[in-house]
This record gives C-alpha cells, sequence and structure tokens, in this order.
C-alpha cells in the first residue's frame, strides 16, 4: 500500500478517537441489577462449615428476590504464602499470582457447596456468559482476585501486593456497572482501628469516601486502594460491610437496609 | 508444633502459622515490615524489546523488513523477547468504544486483539529465523525457548481486562502496551528494557510540531512525573519505573535508524535513557 495511504488512515483514526474522547459519556451498564457478594476469606470461609454453610443459605434464600454473583476472598493460606514468598525473595507478580490460586480454591469450594443450587464457577474471561448464567437461575461464583498476575503494580510500600480480592470485587461491580457492593466479613463493619487487638476502636456505621481517607487510619477493614478507586468510580457508589455471622443481615443488606458499615462516594 | 491454631477466644477464627496469621494486610506497619529482601531475578539475561504499533508496525514492509533484519543480527549477541503494540486500529476500537459509552474496563477487554494481530504478524516474518508466539499463560517456558535460541513474540498489553483501573487523566484505558512491556521485564528482573519508536527518543515537545523541541539524552523518572512534559510512553510507565526493583533504566530508540538496538544492549549512548533516581 502506498505509504501516504496509510499516513491517511493512521491520521483519521488519531483525529476520530480524539473527537469520540470529547463526546464521551460513559453509559452503558452492562448488568445493572445484579447484586455483587464477596465472602471474604480469613474472616468467614476459613471458618469452615460453622460460618460458611448459613452464609450460603441465606444468600440461596434471598437469590430468587435478587440476582447474586458471588465472589471469594483468599485468607490465611494468602498470608502463608505472602510469608513463605516474601523470604524466598519473590517480586510482586509472583506473589500477586499465588494469592490468586488461593481465590480460585475457595470459589470451587463454595461451587461445590452451591452446586445444587445453581451455584456455577465462572472464570475472569466468562463474564460474556453470565446472561446464560442468570437466565438459568444459577448464581455464579468467581475468584476474587485481580488478574493482574505478573502485572501487579510495584508496591508503595513493601512487597504485599495493593491490588487484592477488594480490589478485584470492586472492579468487577464497575464493569459491570452495578451500583453497590456487599462484603462479608466477621465483624459489623469498619471501626477506627483493628476491634480485634483494640477494645477502645469506635465503630463507624457510615461514611464518605473522602472522609475516610482524611482520616489516614493505620488500619481498614478493606484494600486502601479501593478507596481511590471508588472516587473515581462511574457506578459504584457505595460499598457495604456487613457482619455474615448474624442471620439476617445479608437478607436486609440486600434489600437495600443501612446494616454494618457504608462507605459512599 | 501445628501448622494450624484455633483462636481460643470467642472470635473462633483458625488461622496457620505465619507472621501474617490475625494480621490485616491493610495495616500499614505490617505492609511496610513485609519487604522482599534481594528480590529474585527470575531471568537475568534477557533483554525485553517493545516494537511500537503506530510508530513502526503500522509504517508497513519500508519500516518492518529492516528491524526485523536487525533483530536477526542482535540475536547472535543477545538473549531477548520482542513485545508487539497495536497501533492505529487500538485507537480505532477505542473510539468505537467511547461512542457506544463503554465502561473503562471494557475498552482494556477488547483492544488487546489488535495486538494479537500485529503478534501474529511480527510472528510470520520471522518463524524461519526461530520466532515462537508466548502467551501470559505461558511465561514459565521462555527459558525454554531462550536456551533454544528462539525468539519468543509477546503481546504487550497487560491482562487487566475488566479490570482494567479507572484513568487518572481522561478517559482511556491507562495500563496499556508499554505498560505491559515494562511490567514484563521489571516482573522477570530483566536485563534491559529498550521501547522502539520513530524517533531518536523523548523531546521536550512534540519535535513534528515545535522546531524548538530539545531532544533529552537522560532524565529521571521522578522529574518527567513531577514535568507535564509530552511522553512518547504510556505515563504508568514512568510511575512503574519510578519504584523499580529490577529494572531501573529504559530506553527509548529510533527504529527506522539501523544499529540503535544493538547499542542500546551493549549499553552505548542512543537515544533517550529514562531511570530511577535512587
Amino acid at each position: 500500500m502506498a505509504e501516504n495511504k496509510i499516513d491517511e488512515l493512521t491520521d483519521y483514526m488519531a483525529s476520530s478517537l480524539e473527537e469520540a474522547s470529547q463526546n464521551y459519556t460513559q453509559d452503558l451498564q452492562i448488568f445493572p441489577d445484579v447484586k455483587l457478594v464477596k465472602i471474604g476469606g480469613q474472616s468467614i470461609t476459613d471458618r469452615g462449615r460453622a460460618a460458611v454453610f448459613p452464609v450460603l443459605e441465606e444468600l440461596v434464600e434471598n437469590s430468587e428476590k435478587h440476582k447474586i454473583i458471588i465472589s471469594t476472598g483468599g485468607g490465611t493460606r494468602a498470608r502463608h504464602t505472602y510469608q513463605v514468598g516474601i523470604d524466598l525473595g519473590m517480586p510482586v507478580g509472583v506473589l500477586a499470582e499465588m494469592g490468586g490460586a488461593v481465590t480460585v480454591q475457595n470459589a470451587r469450594m463454595i461451587q461445590m457447596l452451591m452446586a445444587k443450587h445453581g451455584g456455577i464457577y465462572l472464570d475472569h474471561l466468562e463474564f460474556e456468559k453470565i446472561p446464560l448464567f442468570m437466565k438459568l437461575g444459577c448464581i455464579p461464583i468467581m475468584p476474587g482476585m485481580p488478574p493482574y498476575s505478573f502485572w501487579e503494580d510495584i508496591p508503595e510500600h513493601g512487597s504485599i501486593p495493593m491490588n487484592r480480592t477488594d480490589t478485584g470485587v470492586f472492579f468487577t461491580a464497575e464493569a459491570l456497572g452495578v451500583d453497590s457492593v456487599l462484603f462479608i466479613k466477621d465483624e459489623k463493619g469498619l471501626f477506627t482501628d483493628d476491634p480485634k487487638k483494640n477494645p477502645d476502636a469506635e465503630f463507624i456505621p457510615k461514611i464518605h469516601v473522602d472522609d475516610l481517607i482524611a482520616m489516614d487510619l493505620g488500619d481498614l477493614i478493606v484494600e486502601r486502594v479501593v478507596l481511590h478507586y471508588l472516587k473515581k468510580a462511574r457506578y459504584v457508589k457505595k460499598l457495604q460491610i456487613i457482619n455474615g455471622m448474624e442471620k439476617g443481615n445479608i437478607t436486609r443488606a440486600l434489600n437495600g437496609e443501612h446494616v454494618g458499615t457504608i462507605i459512599h462516594t | 508444633m501445628s501448622d494450624f491454631l484455633k483462636e481460643k477466644d470467642t472470635s473462633g477464627r483458625t488461622h496457620m502459622q505465619s507472621r501474617f496469621m490475625r494480621e490485616s494486610l491493610v495495616d500499614k506497619e505490617v505492609l511496610d515490615s513485609a519487604v522482599v529482601e534481594d528480590e529474585v531475578a527470575i531471568l537475568p539475561d534477557l533483554n525485553v524489546i517493545n516494537i511500537g504499533g503506530k510508530s513502526i508496525i503500522d509504517r508497513g514492509r519500508k519500516a518492518v523488513y529492516p528491524l526485523i533484519d536487525e533483530l536477526i543480527e542482535v540475536k547472535k549477541h543477545h538473549k531477548f523477547v520482542v513485545g508487539v503494540t497495536g497501533g492505529a486500529r487500538v485507537r480505532h476500537t477505542m473510539a468505537i468504544g467511547l461512542d457506544f459509552g463503554l465502561p473503562v474496563g471494557g475498552l482494556a477487554m477488547v483492544v488487546g486483539a489488535m495486538e494479537e494481530q500485529n503478534a501474529t504478524m511480527v510472528y510470520s516474518l520471522m518463524a524461519k529465523h526461530g520466532a515462537v508466539r508466548v502467551p501470559k499463560d505461558h511465561y514459565t517456558d521462555l527459558p525454554h525457548y531462550l536456551d533454544n535460541g528462539m525468539i519468543p513474540i509477546l503481546t504487550s498489553n497487560p491482562p487487566h481486562h475488566y479490570w482494567e483501573k479507572p484513568p487518572k487523566n481522561g478517559v482511556l484505558p491507562e495500563n496499556g502496551a508499554d505498560f505491559g512491556a515494562y511490567m514484563t521485564s521489571e516482573g522477570l528482573g530483566s536485563r534491559s528494557m529498550i521501547f522502539v519508536k520513530d524517533q531518536d527518543g523523548l523531546y521536550t515537545k512534540d519535535p513534528e510540531k515545535h522546531a524548538d523541541a530539545k531532544f533529552i539524552e537522560r532524565i529521571s523518572a521522578q522529574e518527567l512525573l513531577a514535568n507535564d512534559q509530552d511522553l512518547i510512553l504510556d505515563r504508568t510507565v514512568i510511575e512503574m519505573l519510578a519504584r523499580a526493583r529490577h529494572v531501573k533504566e529504559i530506553y527509548i530508540v529510533n527504529g527506522l535508524k539501523r544499529g540503535n538496538i544493538l547499542k542500546a544492549l551493549n549499553g552505548e549512548k542512543v537515544g533517550t535513557v529514562i531511570y530511577k533516581a535512587e
């Protein structure tokens, strides 16, 4: 092809991108009526049957009324793998990859538990099949770790990946265009410090993300980067953190009631 | 001592023995203390050479054929992988995607296909010289290819897909092919990272539009981030370079002039070097 023709095409594509950027209205909600629910790793899954069975039961009860997608956390095996990996000198990308494997295990186990209720394992790149699963009344279960693996950002501090399962769940919600994400944990919600270690920690029922960032807490119940992503989010307007060990909380939260902590924009 | 520990208090959590058990991995002190000493360089002899889509491949035969001859020559002296980026069709894909109102993760999901096309073409041109396509989930096969004198051709775009982060500036995904190539080199602890473009390196302004644009031979990543100047790489590359643990300088060289890649690989002065100020 003549070179000037190539130049002409390249120029055309560059100019059409500039125009499209200016006119961009991000208004496609791929799945606006889905409720995304994260089951905590250390807080729920690692406790075994005593904690997990009632949580899953409550989710199944609600799945007739709500379209639910479940995402899983890592937990104590992820922590163990980070320790061994750090000691062996592993780069952050390898740590991220290893952390991801634990969330895949958790998702597979929860799928087995929920299979009789339509639980179906959803791989990262199977988003396009969600409409079919929903139509069939399935409950998709996906691993929470984002797929960055080797391409995980170099952390600002230390060597543990900054983008872990809360980030993965958050971006799943944002890409699907859902308006809220529910984090099921074993604490009432957000406290000013870790309530398991500090009895004086105060409970925070509701807080604006800017105020929470300004408080600069030493510890948080969600990954720090998620707060910054939430500020830039187009669809996700709030994160809700609830204690799934108390029966009824999941149902109330799915029905839009304020239980636990809401971090909002 | 058992590897497992059941908490005796009312909380009832079960842990595996590790220094992070019971800890919040969000706690600042815990994170600061969790540092890898002497991080492993997985492939320390490897060089990553990233060929620009718009700057080289979209120019067609005239630009690509001589560059491939040069790469085959370079193979006699160095081990490398070739990353390939998308170019004008990526821009067009994004223009259409923006018009549809796709979310940023949706845009990131579809752009990679254009790089796959370019990688397939570069592979086809180089196959008789030992090129092999290596997808991301086969990076653990790289030693096998490199030790047998082959040239792995990678797709540079990172696997962020729907998990692409919201852009800090503008509306387009910011973790593009340049970012992916750099993170490949950094993650593998490789020897060097070379971006092959169609200009001699970085200038203070776009040299095609401004006669007073000055060439930059060497500049730190931190300085570049502080200036708000025109970059010819994803800004995210420079952000990561500022935190680099292995690949602490990157080259930008002109791939339309012969000999530059070998010079860069031999550590000679060529193009622009961007480095991490320690």
